[in-house]
């Protein structure tokens, strides 16, 4: 699903430069559930904003679903971003001013479909995240856990392959948080990719399979939960 | 997506109505501003005569005497105006080109509807049948006087609309008289005009370029001595004229009446320029024109417009200097633009994080700056409507009026100069990183 072979990113100024990822290389199947740890400073938003095609890298090769993302354009991988990913951040990024029906259609909007399938979609994507009676609400009216919920909801309504999330439970509390975590791995085991970025050694733990990220390179890359070599083995059985 | 723009445009200008409005007021006050400075020009510099302006011509001769070179600081040294002597002459000559002296006169007229006293408002024009056609002046009611009375004069006269009125209460008064001048003059009024008023008055520039009202009545030439009425307007001379009467500048050398022919060909206009040319040398052999270069003038309408000035030089640094003045208003907006959109920032990365390309972004803040655009147009044009209205009061005229042309263009350069301000503020947004605002909100 997310293939990176050494792929490197260098913000240079006139005085010095700094090498955000070194030789970084990950290969993320379908269908897994990643969680990326690491110290702050350590590359890891860095790997995200990349691995979202926000942000162009130095060196490297960089496949998505199998497309090489290297040499598209502007335009190129906006599409290739409303079709293939979805995101999810830690201060949930819902434009305060659009009610959750038309948050929830932004990316439908840039992805051009009628607007009879974007309202079944909506509608769908409310119900599954349990705010269907919401819609017309303000991200303010909501509680934290809900933003999240609707974020989660415009990630999810155009149907991504693959879910990128920055610490999705960084603002949460414990339950809130656990409901979200809940909600992902609910999303993850019908067959949607998530990478995931967090502090939290308890939701690596959740996770399939936590890679550290430190000095941009991955110094570790573990199987949790479960015996690791046997997930491993199943998930290159699936790939 | 363009309604989607146009949706999220007027969202976002509601989100922010202190910022949207200063946009709003700093681009109607650059529209408002320039587009009255515009239409005032537009005003001046229109061209009445239309498909006549190359065949009316105004007649001007060097009537003046050897201790001048040149009449005033006329750029070609002909006086403007013409001496009674030479416009009598003028129109007494043997060629059949359709031509009128002119001047004005002030006359007081008695209404025939009780308890209306006499008024002085309504100008004469005294001129001979043929200024009717060559004018078009056209007619409610019967016509122009015979043309027997240019020559063998009668108390016949043309009304306008406005003066029949006020004369008679409206209709057709055609053959009915009315009493002038003096209170002891009754003229018989054969013709009632459709109000004429061209703007700029170009048959007559001595008094102003504009006018309020037009003439409200017009008078055989040929009566000049008998009404024995002074002329309105400029009356200037080169050498002293012992003038105790009326009939004292009728026959002297002041310059006070204007000339107009009417030549529809080339040929015609060189025939008369000979003419003209032969005239000046007779009366240089006469003992007038004493000058050394006894000569004559013709100038079409677009001529005559251009030497006396309609459009100033003032003017015109007007207009530069209210296209300057929207140019900093629109300087000013992309300022404000760049705080307002600065603000979007972060939802401009949401929306990039999305799957929106850069022109779309880019598309979708300019669509609102456009909306502010349309917004700025329509307040510029009220803010243009009180600067026209200023303009009539301070001219005491109603030229400059508010038109579809105007509304138009008002509109159409608030967008395109919205549109203009927009590009910097909008490509700024759509070229930031858009990572950079996505972790804090």
């Amino acid at each position: 699903m997310l293939k990176m072979n050494n792929i490197s990113k260098v913000f240079a100024t006139d005085l010095i430069e700094t090498h955000a990822l070194r030789e970084f290389s990950l290969d993320v199947k379908e269908g897994e559930f990643v969680t990326v740890t690491g110290p702050s400073g350590s590359g890891k938003t860095t790997f995200l904003n990349i691995a979202g095609l926000l942000e162009n890298y130095t060196g490297g090769e960089y496949l998505l679903d199998g497309q090489d993302v290297t040499a598209l354009n502007d335009n190129q991988r906006s599409r290739l971003r409303n079709q293939k990913i979805g995101f999810i951040f830690q201060s949930f990024n819902l434009i305060p001013d659009l009610d959750l029906f038309d948050n929830i259609d932004v990316p439908l909007r840039y992805r051009g479909f009628s607007a009879a399938d974007r309202k079944q979609r909506i509608e769908h994507a409310l119900e599954r995240v349990g705010l269907s009676a919401r819609a017309k609400h303000l991200p303010s009216q909501l509680s934290g856990g809900q933003q999240q919920r609707v974020a989660i909801a415009r990630a999810l309504a155009g149907e991504p392959k693959f879910l990128l999330a920055d610490e999705p439970t960084g603002n949460l509390d414990s339950l809130m948080a656990r409901q979200v975590m809940e909600l992902l791995e609910e999303i993850n085991a019908e067959g949607t990719t998530i990478v995931m970025v967090t502090h939290d050694p308890e939701l690596a733990r959740r996770s399939q399979r936590n890679i550290q990220i430190i000095d941009g390179q991955v110094s570790d890359s573990h199987y949790g939960g479960v015996d690791s070599i046997a997930i491993q083995d199943a998930v290159a059985e699936t790939a | 997506m363009f309604n989607y723009y146009i949706k999220m445009g007027l969202k976002n200008i509601r989100q922010t109505p202190v910022l949207s409005s200063l946009i709003v007021f700093a681009i109607a006050l650059g529209i408002g501003t320039s587009m009255t400075m515009i239409s005032y020009y537009q005003a001046m510099a229109y061209n009445p005569a239309g498909a006549k302006s190359d065949q009316l011509f105004s007649v001007q001769l060097a009537a003046y005497g050897d201790d001048m070179e040149t009449w005033g600081d006329m750029p070609d040294g002909l006086p403007r105006q013409m001496t009674n002597i030479d416009s009598s002459n003028l129109r007494l000559a043997a060629n059949s080109f359709p031509q009128s002296p002119l001047y004005r006169v002030a006359p007081v007229i008695e209404s025939r509807r009780k308890d209306i006293a006499p008024s002085l408002d309504f100008e004469g024009l005294m001129v001979d049948r043929d200024f009717f056609s060559m004018f078009d002046v056209e007619f409610e009611y019967g016509g122009a006087w015979d043309a027997s009375i240019d020559l063998d004069p009668a108390k016949q006269v043309v009304i306008s609309s406005s003066l029949n009125d006020w004369i008679f209460g409206g209709g057709n008064n055609v053959g009915k008289s009315f009493v002038m001048a003096d209170g002891v003059k009754e003229f018989t009024v054969v013709g009632i005009s459709k109000d004429w008023n061209p703007q700029p008055v170009y048959y007559d520039l001595t008094g102003g370029a504009f006018s309020q009202e037009g003439p409200g009545l017009f008078l055989p030439f040929a009566l000049a001595k008998d009404l024995d009425m002074f002329p309105q307007g400029n009356m200037s001379g080169w050498r002293n004229a012992n003038v105790r009467g009326f009939a004292d500048v009728l026959k002297s050398e002041y310059v006070w009446q204007l000339y107009w022919i009417e030549l529809k060909t080339a040929d015609e206009v060189a025939a008369y320029k000979d003419f003209l040319a032969q005239y000046a040398q007779e009366q240089q052999k006469l003992g007038r024109f004493a000058n050394p270069n006894p000569r004559g003038g013709l100038k079409t309408v677009q001529q005559w417009l251009e030497y006396n000035e309609v459009i100033s030089e003032d003017n015109r640094v007007m207009v530069g200097l209210s296209l300057l003045f929207l140019l900093v208003c629109l300087v000013n907006t992309v300022g404000l633009l760049m705080a307002k959109f600065l603000r979007k920032m972060n939802e401009s990365g949401v929306r990039r994080a999305l799957g929106a390309n850069k022109g779309q972004i880019f598309n979708q803040y300019l669509v609102e700056v456009g909306l502010l655009g349309v917004l700025g147009g329509f307040m510029g044009l009220l803010l243009s409507i009180a600067g026209l209205w200023g303009v009539r009061i301070l001219y005491r005229t109603d030229i400059a009026q508010l038109d579809l042309s105007l509304v138009l263009a008002a509109i159409g350069l608030s967008i395109f100069s919205a549109l203009l301000t927009g590009i910097f503020p909008a490509y700024r947004v759509c070229n930031a990183n858009p990572s950079v605002f996505l972790k804090a909100q």
